[in-house]
């Protein structure tokens, strides 16, 4: 008998262990798909919305969420913010692994590929050719080509947003610095960023910095474009990066004299003590790069006056695209619920607010063009800038390797721009393509040493850490559109 | 008829039978899968494919499973000793008293990972953190030895070090065991106190350290997750991109379960060697003083 009672009691504490550890986060009220729409409130159909964003963007999605449930009482919207991107991507990718991915969430073309890659997506372009809310005709191409997969449109963009330059009106008139022409060139820009970086107590610290901007693959792209160079050799397959091309190294050149010669950006030290965006919004930057998912974080600045100007040009215009797109999970059992909720916030109605929340550069042409996203008494007051920039907006690759391409190639984009070399930097003033210490003969590695420099060191080092990831890419369907 | 209590081993093995189920489902069950999972092509997505050892050969020749795995042996081979060394002095100089002093000890341990990491990330701020501004103060005016690989990987051991609580307790329980006649005799017989400590302390306290120190290894090697992925996220330049970190990266970022899975493997039998390593020294040792006696 007692023994007996031993082993009841050690089963019951091991199952109460296990039950502990198997807890779910939350009850959910999923109803069946075929009651969606005539279920009560009470048993309303939920849907799990997953993205990333700082608490002011997060607000927007609130907003959109609010409205949506107001008009469909039969659904319910559960909305799960994450504030990194990466953690977002860690978070998503475990609810994949773990069978219980969200029915919707937001990713950047850049990263939805591999998951269209694993089919783990559910195409939401076929029930785009059947809403008769949402036309694909409607929204901007630009932002809807780079949703596609292997000729399938997997996720529906809800920005057309680019990298433009953010500029604080506030210091420039006070440093008596003139604006941003709209067609300035890297020169102009150039001058600007000198004219607005101070040493203002004279203790040999900068202490107003004329630009910054988080040194990192994407961030590059428009410069290599902008000299008439490539990124990688294929968009739609990349296999080889092209950052040892002339037009490449005459844009990394240029960056990299911004930091080194120029030194009008912060350095290491300064730029992890205090990231760029606190920067510019604590008014001791004058100008950022960034894309528009920054306004609603700056409109909550009190007394910061600010506005948005295009990227320069140099040899052609060209800038880089940012969009984020409505995904949905092949998993998911409230698809049509799901797919409602799309179509509310990629309408009329949900484009708006979140244009009017700042967050967004609205993909839908009507809503872009309209008086929610250029509203006058909003800032930036030059919001034309987005659209003006669409025409010459190029995206960067989405295959299913490209995440890991990023990852591993920005360490070393970090590295390269912030570290001088030991005997100091030989970039000039004057753009040179003299950097290159002395060749010498000798074996292949020697002289592969020999003829690496700062500038085409990047290349060099990237291709060697990506170079494999590219090669292993599985080759896109042959069959494929 | 009255049930015989149980005693002995019989009564341990009822004690630990709860944590031992625990375990055995929760430790043990997945680590079989996992070994399972290293011989096959997995991202959680699909159904697991079988590759054989083509994740092993992978790791051999990936640079940077080499680095991950370099960094934690460093880092165990830094950390452990400094927070033994710095545990047992404490622990001899607190064993008489000073509640308060063992209190402050203690509390580091208590502090939740992910907040002891952001409380030090403020900490070490090249620029504006405490750390930086004490420097300046005292004529250093460059931080920036933070951001560099060796600054960085020394940050990360020295916070180790302040969340030393358990390795303190258990040394200065072990060290109050110790009779107190002996250390009455060197005092009466003139000994300084190092050679106290030489010929009495350390030789009995031996045994705890040792098991301490493969406790701590064990520890050591999984404990760098959280630091390197909130402070330094594996840099500059992967040189705090310690092995689990690398396992977390391919596991949930780029979908390698298998990969991943497999380098748990090499992790798990890598500290089990470190651990058998510093027990078969331990036993040498006791053998030797065995035969000395």
């Amino acid at each position: 008998m007692a023994r007996t009672m031993r082993w009841t009691a050690a089963l019951a504490l091991a199952g109460m262990t296990w039950l502990g550890g198997c807890k779910r986060e939350e009850p959910t009220t999923q109803a069946p798909e075929a009651v969606d729409a005539s279920a009560p409130a009470a048993q309303a159909t939920e849907v799990t919305l997953q993205l990333f964003g700082d608490p002011a963007e997060v607000a927007g999605y609130r907003q959109l969420v609010t409205a949506f449930e107001a008009k469909n009482p039969d659904v319910k919207v559960r909305l799960v913010p994450i504030g990194k991107q990466k953690d977002h991507m860690a978070k998503l990718t475990t609810a994949f692994s773990g069978g219980t991915p969200p029915d919707l969430f937001l990713l950047n073309y850049r990263r939805f590929g591999q998951f269209a890659a694993k089919d783990v997506l559910e195409p939401l372009g076929p029930r785009m050719q059947k809403s008769a809310v949402l036309k694909e005709q409607d929204f901007y191409p630009q932002a809807m080509e780079a949703f596609r997969y292997e000729g399938t449109l997997e996720c529906i963009p809800q920005n057309v947003s680019s990298l433009v330059v953010y500029w604080n009106r506030g210091l420039f008139k006070k440093l008596g610095v003139p604006p941003p022409k709209p067609d300035w060139n890297w020169d102009d820009f150039r001058k600007t960023a000198q004219a607005l970086t101070r040493d203002e107590d004279g203790d040999g610290r900068t202490d107003i910095h004329g630009l910054a901007f988080d040194p990192n693959l994407s961030r590059l792209a428009p410069f290599i474009w902008q000299a008439g160079g490539e990124l990688v050799n294929d968009v739609n397959d990349p296999r080889q990066l092209e950052l040892l091309t002339p037009p490449a190294q005459e844009a990394l050149r240029y960056v990299l004299r911004l930091q080194r010669v120029f030194k009008v950006t912060p350095t290491l030290e300064e730029a992890k003590s205090e990231n760029a965006e606190a920067r510019f919004a604590a008014g001791r930057l004058g100008m950022h790069l960034n894309s528009r998912r920054l306004v609603p974080t700056l409109r909550e600045v009190p007394d910061l006056d600010w506005d948005v100007a295009p990227l320069p040009r140099h040899k052609q215009k060209a800038t880089v695209l940012h969009s984020d797109g409505f995904c949905m999970s092949r998993a998911s059992k409230v698809k049509d619920a799901a797919f409602r909720f799309v179509e509310f916030a990629l309408g009329p109605t949900g484009a708006e607010l979140l244009a009017r929340s700042g967050r967004t550069v609205p993909s839908l042409r009507a809503v872009a063009e309209g008086p929610a996203f250029l509203d006058p008494n909003q800032r930036p007051a030059s919001a034309r800038v987005f659209l003006d920039s669409i025409p010459i907006i190029r995206r960067l690759p989405n295959a299913p390797v490209w995440n890991e391409v990023e990852t591993r190639a920005d360490v070393i984009v970090e590295e390269w721009f912030y570290t001088v070399p030991p005997g100091g930097t030989k970039l000039t003033q004057a753009d040179s393509k003299e950097v290159r210490p002395g060749q010498e003969a000798g074996g292949s590695m020697k002289r592969l040493l020999r003829q690496r420099d700062e500038v085409n060191t990047l290349g060099l080092e990237v291709n060697e850490a990506v170079q494999g990831i590219l090669d292993s890419a599985p080759r896109p369907d042959a069959g494929a559109p | 008829m009255k049930a015989r209590a149980p005693r002995g081993r019989e009564a341990m093995l009822w004690l630990a039978a709860p944590f031992l189920a625990a375990a055995a489902l929760l430790v043990g069950l997945p680590a079989l899968l996992a070994l399972g999972f290293a011989f096959t092509e997995y991202d959680a997505l699909s159904a697991p494919r079988f590759v054989g050892m083509a994740h092993f050969v992978r790791m051999w020749n990936d640079p940077l499973f080499w680095t991950a795995l370099g960094n934690s042996l460093l880092f165990a081979g830094l950390a452990v000793p400094l927070r033994l060394a710095v545990a047992l002095g404490l622990a001899l100089l607190l064993h008489r008293g000073g509640r308060l002093a063992r209190a402050a000890v203690f509390l580091p341990t208590v502090v939740p990972d992910i907040a002891y990491a952001l409380l030090w990330l403020w900490l070490l701020n090249p620029l504006y953190g405490p750390l930086a501004l004490a420097l300046k103060a005292a004529g250093v005016t460059s931080g920036g030895w933070l951001l560099t690989p060796w600054g960085a990987r020394g940050a990360l051991v020295a916070l180790t070090v302040f969340q030393l609580g358990e390795v303190f307790v258990v040394l200065l329980a072990a060290r109050r065991e110790l009779p107190e006649e002996l250390y009455e005799l060197c005092e009466l017989e003139g000994g300084s106190a190092l050679t106290v400590f030489r010929k009495v302390t350390l030789p009995l306290m031996a045994p705890t350290l040792v098991l301490l120190a493969a406790r701590d290894v064990v520890v050591s090697l999984q404990t760098t997750f959280v630091p390197a992925l909130v402070i330094t996220q594996g840099g500059p330049r992967y040189a705090t991109t310690f092995l689990p970190l690398y396992i977390y990266e391919n596991g949930f970022e780029y979908l390698r379960i298998g990969y991943a899975s497999a380098m748990t493997w090499v992790m798990f039998l890598v500290t089990a060697a470190m651990v058998a390593a510093q027990l078969w020294v331990l036993r040498e040792w006791r053998a030797s003083t065995t035969r000395q006696a």
